[in-house]
């Protein structure tokens, strides 16, 4: 009698998972793991503007504005704590994205000037981090691109049948996730296009 | 009649909007070395596909070439990371696959790096690469000659010599500051070479094998590593299902 009993627990539990009682949690998770992915992305570059600084420091010491504005941005960006929340959160969403955004933009001005500073340029370690550099904001362009899918993805089944049904049943605490709101410099990576050959 | 209307206009909307997410039109995967902008000759696609598949053989690092006839408007590093996400190159859950990409009509050339090996072949060796072993020969337009010293850097680096290649490339650069020594340098190496070249020569001439022979044996033997490219077990050559994320740089000629 027990035997069956399980069988049919079993039986309810699969036919439910085919009704996507999963899918909540399954697509949360996986827009949660976009995000950290975005979220490693920027803190790579944030690890990587010390070095980029000091080294357009010593070719390029006149240019405090600009160098000081870099400082400035990175220890903004990196101020902001991060809770596993954020992505529920609109409000905090939107100013950790503000602050990167800031980054970006002072990051794009310090090597649109290192244009007039031939000795850096043809200094091996400043084309090594600026290789980085253009390689990070490519990983960035591309985690966020994912983070955004995913969150479609999820939000899309929050407000959707059968989603829906279980959104407000089962899973009431799951919020939609918040996206990206494409703002000034922070889609786009500073394009600086050092390679131009000059013959 | 409304309702058709709206009936129409919701398709079209829907329409546009498929079509503006719509993918590029990448070209098939059917060896390691695709060649849809036709720069390479059959006999370099084959030597170049040779070379991937041992090195595949050899490490269990998918590396592939494409040439492709045009970026569809896109970034070349755009473009890159999506080819090499549909190609799905490299070991599942090692990431571990590299492509090399070349876009002759827009004058542009990326190396994109799975996740797994961004690590070995860092954004900075990847730039150091193409500006030093692919570049040069591409603004000659010998685009075997890039993309054959190409994948034998990553090969290399690959392989853990990373620090190697780019302090090579620093001391190239060192050298070409001061000048002359160069050019001194080169010739140097190209009397060591050209002296090996003649003794080769020499010696397959008295065993009686000639030249000619000696050469085809190297390359002609391409049939044997058709079947053993792919995991799929198959003829073709396919992806393992690895995955990218941006790893890898770009430059243009």
């Amino acid at each position: 009698m027990r035997v069956f009993k399980f069988v049919i627990l079993g039986l309810v539990a699969m036919t439910l998972a085919g009704c996507g009682i999963n899918n909540i949690p399954t697509y949360d998770q996986a827009m949660k793991a976009k995000w950290g992915q975005v979220e490693n992305e920027y803190q790579r570059r944030a690890d990587l503007v010390p070095n980029l600084v000091e080294t357009v420091k010593g070719y390029a010491a006149q240019e405090k504005d600009v160098l000081t504005a870099v400082t400035e941005a990175r220890s903004r960006a990196t101020s902001i704590q991060l809770s596993p929340e954020i992505v529920n959160n609109p409000e905090e969403f939107a100013k950790y994205q503000a602050a990167q955004g800031q980054l970006s933009q002072a990051l794009g001005k310090l090597l649109s000037i290192t244009e007039n500073y031939p000795d850096l340029k043809s200094n091996q370690n400043f084309l090594a981090l600026q290789s980085q550099l253009e390689g990070t904001e490519n990983r960035v362009t591309i985690a966020r691109k994912d983070y955004i899918e995913a969150a479609q993805t999820y939000n899309t089944e929050l407000v959707t049948f059968p989603g829906r049904l279980w959104a407000s049943t089962m899973y009431s605490s799951y919020k939609p996730a918040a996206t990206f709101a494409a703002d000034a410099g922070s889609d786009k990576a500073p394009k600086v296009d050092f390679n131009k050959p000059k013959s | 009649m409304r309702s058709i209307r709206a009936f129409i206009i919701a398709a079209i909307t829907v329409l546009m909007a498929a079509s503006a997410f719509a993918a590029p039109n990448f070209p098939a995967l059917s060896e390691q070395v695709v060649d849809q902008a036709h720069i390479l000759t059959p006999d370099q696609v084959t030597m170049l596909t040779n070379k991937l598949a041992t090195y595949q053989q050899q490490s269990g690092h998918q590396v592939a070439i494409a040439t492709v006839s045009s970026l569809e408007g896109l970034d070349i590093r755009d473009y890159g990371y999506q080819l090499g996400r549909v190609w799905a190159l490299g070991q599942k859950g090692k990431d571990d696959g590299v492509l090399v990409l070349v876009a002759p009509n827009e004058h542009k050339t990326s190396i994109e790096v799975g996740y797994g090996l961004e690590g070995d072949l860092t954004d900075a060796t990847s730039s150091v690469i193409i500006s030093r072993a692919m570049l040069p020969k591409f603004r000659i337009g010998d685009y075997f000659g890039g993309l054959w010293a190409g994948a034998d850097d990553i090969a290399k680096v690959v392989g853990g010599q990373g620090a190697d290649i780019v302090q090579a490339g620093q001391q190239q650069a060192a050298a070409a500051q001061s000048g002359s020594q160069t050019g001194n340098l080169g010739m140097g190496i190209f009397f060591i070479i050209f002296f090996f070249v003649v003794l080769i020569i020499v010696f397959n001439a008295s065993r009686g094998g000639g030249i000619y022979r000696s050469g085809g044996g190297g390359f002609g033997s391409g049939g044997g590593f058709g079947s053993g490219g792919g995991f799929s077990g198959g003829g073709g050559f396919s992806g393992g299902g690895g995955s990218f994320g941006g790893g890898g740089a770009s430059g243009g000629w």
